[in-house]
């Protein structure tokens, strides 16, 4: 059996048989087959002795557990890493930040205590997957949508703390920002509620988000203040209809106004479901398509095309767009999509056009025009998360394929944000690219779309392979903290990280130095002051680790 | 307003089913390969209620449907995505079950492997088989 670091093997015990006295002993693992279910499926450090390792863990289905398991921790010095369901693929899944913690694993506490179809909202617990709360939905025929990421599997809670993002209209894709109202278990082990939860009996917990006085909820996301034990959140009204539709542009230089135009059309409302870019002249999918691409194949070229794709620079030469434009194949495609009334959606299309159509040159087109609900036997011809219909599909981009023959082992995803302009895109596209061939990194090696999750700014989202080699695993990490650092030094910033990389990342906001983490530790000490919750998330560190761990 | 319902997962402990386990003892035990393909009497269908899904876009895994439904067996098919496998059957049927079996592509493995978890279930035999992996998955079992 492991022992937490800094912790005698006799207090150790003592604090199992109080975890197994609060929740039962079939639910405090110990041993290594258990353990193994917390070790990172995609883990950098796969099969290195830096994997970072569980000691343990403890599965409470109560919040009073929660509190219970707290103030034992407190009394032992145990540090504990508390996880939802612990998918987090590519972002470290459930391994602890700080290996040899104890997991305090929350998928057992999966209660749906609420779904408000009048006001469309929801309150659950941590354990609750999107694929729950979507079953939830449809088995109590309530009309409302989800908005869930790909996959499906994750935690509603675990993905908005972590600030995961989906795919239906703007004011839901962003999922932190979707939340209305918390319930914590803090640190000491007291109940906090925030927002309009403060108030005992309240009747508006998930209708006001921010109650009176300071708005908290955001130190608890992406951070160890506190254990999340409730959390509501807004749900979208079942629209009626459902338009896709596409704005073909023929030249390099229509990037600018198409995303300028697309910015306006999106932060006027005219469109606010997810935007996705695509260039067929590049053969850079939309978002949307990766999967159908790695099923079936991505859309062939011509030898003249090959050709002359190859020699461009930064996805452009005169040659190219010349090419593009002889062969009628768009240089950049914007595809939009609407939802409403279908009189209301037809409506915000033409209006969309009368904007697009200050590009010369652009062209028009309808996709999809769907009634909804989806005919059930009708879903798998679509992205299912724009749909707010949770999947696994997206496994696919990963699966072995004929296009795909040599899949890797998992992944880590690089993920900086930039200024959503087309400007920012070719100079994103420049500068990593640069890098990444400098640094031997399997990124930017062809001109690269960013995703367009946010409403005011661009996330390229890239996956760095992890293989089963270690020293290309090596080769890999250290190129992927280059990466990092290379987008600091241009005003770019991961938005989500692993722990094997939080430092590195929060080392990049540095404004005023370094006054954030300062900021961060002083809240912590205040806090955690024995620092036992998941301690190095994010590069928070307890005073006693501050310095001595990475 | 509908409140106060719970979702469909339901947790077994560990202690629950460890009399219905095959396999259940110690880690992953790891099945050498080589096992003929499309020859499914080298297959052993132990006897009992047991799971079996399969990938049928193989012909392997349709003779391992077959061989395993004419054992006694309870056989589900899918089609590469484990999508509707999941949602719309061992998500809610999982915990009749003391183990689910599986023919595979590992990709579809890693998923049902990541759902299981989920409800503290962990694989306890995995061998490759040609293109495909064959595996079997229960709760968690203490090792002491």
């Amino acid at each position: 059996m492991r022992t937490p670091p800094g912790v005698s093997p006799e207090d150790y015990a003592r604090a199992l048989t109080e975890f197994a006295g609060a929740v039962g002993p079939e639910w405090v693992f110990t041993s290594d087959a258990d353990l193994d279910l917390y070790r990172d499926a995609y883990s950098p450090f796969m099969n290195e002795p830096e994997e970072r390792i569980a000691s343990g863990a403890v599965a409470p289905s109560s919040t009073e557990q929660v509190q219970q398991i707290v103030r034992t921790a407190n009394r032992y010095r145990i540090p504990l890493y508390a996880i939802s369901t612990g998918k987090n693929l590519g972002y470290g899944g459930s391994a602890p930040a700080y290996s040899g913690s104890v997991v305090l694993d929350l998928k057992r506490m999966n209660r749906i205590i609420e779904v408000n179809e009048a006001n469309a909202f929801a309150l659950v617990e941590p354990g609750v997957s999107y694929f729950d709360l979507y079953r939830y939905i449809q088995e109590h025929k309530l009309k409302v949508w989800i908005d869930c990421p790909d996959p499906g599997w994750g935690s509603v809670i675990g993905n908005a703390l972590d600030r995961g993002g989906g795919y239906t209209t703007a004011n839901y894709r962003n999922h932190f920002d979707s939340h209305c109202g918390m319930e914590v278990v803090l640190p000491n082990g007291e109940l906090l509620r925030t927002g309009m939860g403060g108030i005992p009996n309240a009747q508006t917990w998930q209708q006001y988000k921010s109650g009176c006085g300071p708005w908290i909820d955001g130190i608890f996301s992406q951070s160890n203040y506190g254990v999340v034990t409730k959390m509501g959140f807004w749900l979208m009204p079942q629209p009626e209809a459902y338009l896709r539709c596409t704005v073909s542009v023929p030249r390099y230089q229509d990037l600018m106004p198409l995303v300028e135009t697309l910015n306006f059309v999106e932060n006027s409302r005219i469109t606010s479901g997810f935007p996705d870019l695509e260039s067929p002249l590049l053969r850079a999918p939309p978002v949307g398509q990766v999967q159908l691409w790695n099923e079936t194949g991505p859309p062939q070229m011509s030898a003249e095309h090959q050709r002359l794709f190859k020699a461009a620079e930064l996805g452009y030469s005169r040659e190219l767009e010349a090419f593009g434009v002889r062969s009628a194949i768009p240089y950049w495609k914007l595809w939009l999509s609407f939802h409403g009334p279908a009189e209301v959606v037809a409506a915000q299309w033409r209006a969309a056009q009368r904007h697009f159509a200050r590009i010369a040159g652009a062209k028009f087109a309808i996709v999809d025009d769907v009634k909804l609900p989806l005919d059930p036997a009708q879903v798998t011809h679509y992205h299912e998360p724009e749909f707010g219909i949770p999947s696994l599909r997206v496994f696919s981009i990963g699966a072995r394929t004929p296009w795909n023959p040599t899949p890797s082992k998992g992944h880590m995803w690089f993920s900086p944000i930039i200024p959503r302009t087309g400007e920012a895109i070719i100079e994103a596209n420049r500068v990593f690219s640069a890098a990444a061939r400098e640094l031997k990194m399997p990124l930017f090696a062809t001109f690269t779309l960013p995703a367009c999750f946010w409403e005011r700014s661009f996330i390229f989202i890239l996956a760095t392979p992890v293989t089963e080699d270690p020293a290309t695993n090596k080769l890999y990490r250290e190129g992927f903290k280059k990466l990092i650092e290379v987008g600091g030094q241009h005003g770019w910033g991961e938005y989500r990280t692993a722990p094997v990389f939080q430092q590195t990342v929060m080392d990049v906001y540095s404004f005023n130095n370094q006054v954030l983490q300062r900021f961060h530790a002083t809240l912590k000490d205040a806090i955690d002051p024995n620092g036992i919750l998941s301690a190095g998330r994010y590069a928070i560190w307890p005073k006693h680790l501050r310095g001595k761990s990475s | 307003m509908d409140t106060g319902k719970e979702t469909n997962a339901r947790f077994l402990s560990r202690r629950d089913v460890v009399e219905g386990l095959l396999l259940g003892v110690g880690g992953v035990i790891l099945v050498p390969g080589g096992v003929a393909a499309a020859d499914a009497t080298a297959w052993d269908f132990r006897p009992g209620r047991q799971l079996v899904v399969v990938d049928t876009r193989f012909e392997v895994g349709r003779k391992f449907a077959a061989a395993a439904a004419g054992s006694g067996w309870i056989a589900r098919e899918f089609s590469g995505d484990v999508t509707p496998l999941w949602h719309d059957l061992l998500d809610s049927t999982w915990h009749q079950h003391a183990m689910i079996h599986g023919l595979t592509t590992a990709d579809s493995y890693f998923c049902l492997q990541q759902l299981v978890a989920d409800r503290f279930w962990r694989t306890t035999s995995l061998a490759p088989e040609g293109e495909l992996v064959r595996w079997a998955m229960s709760p968690a079992v203490a090792v002491a």
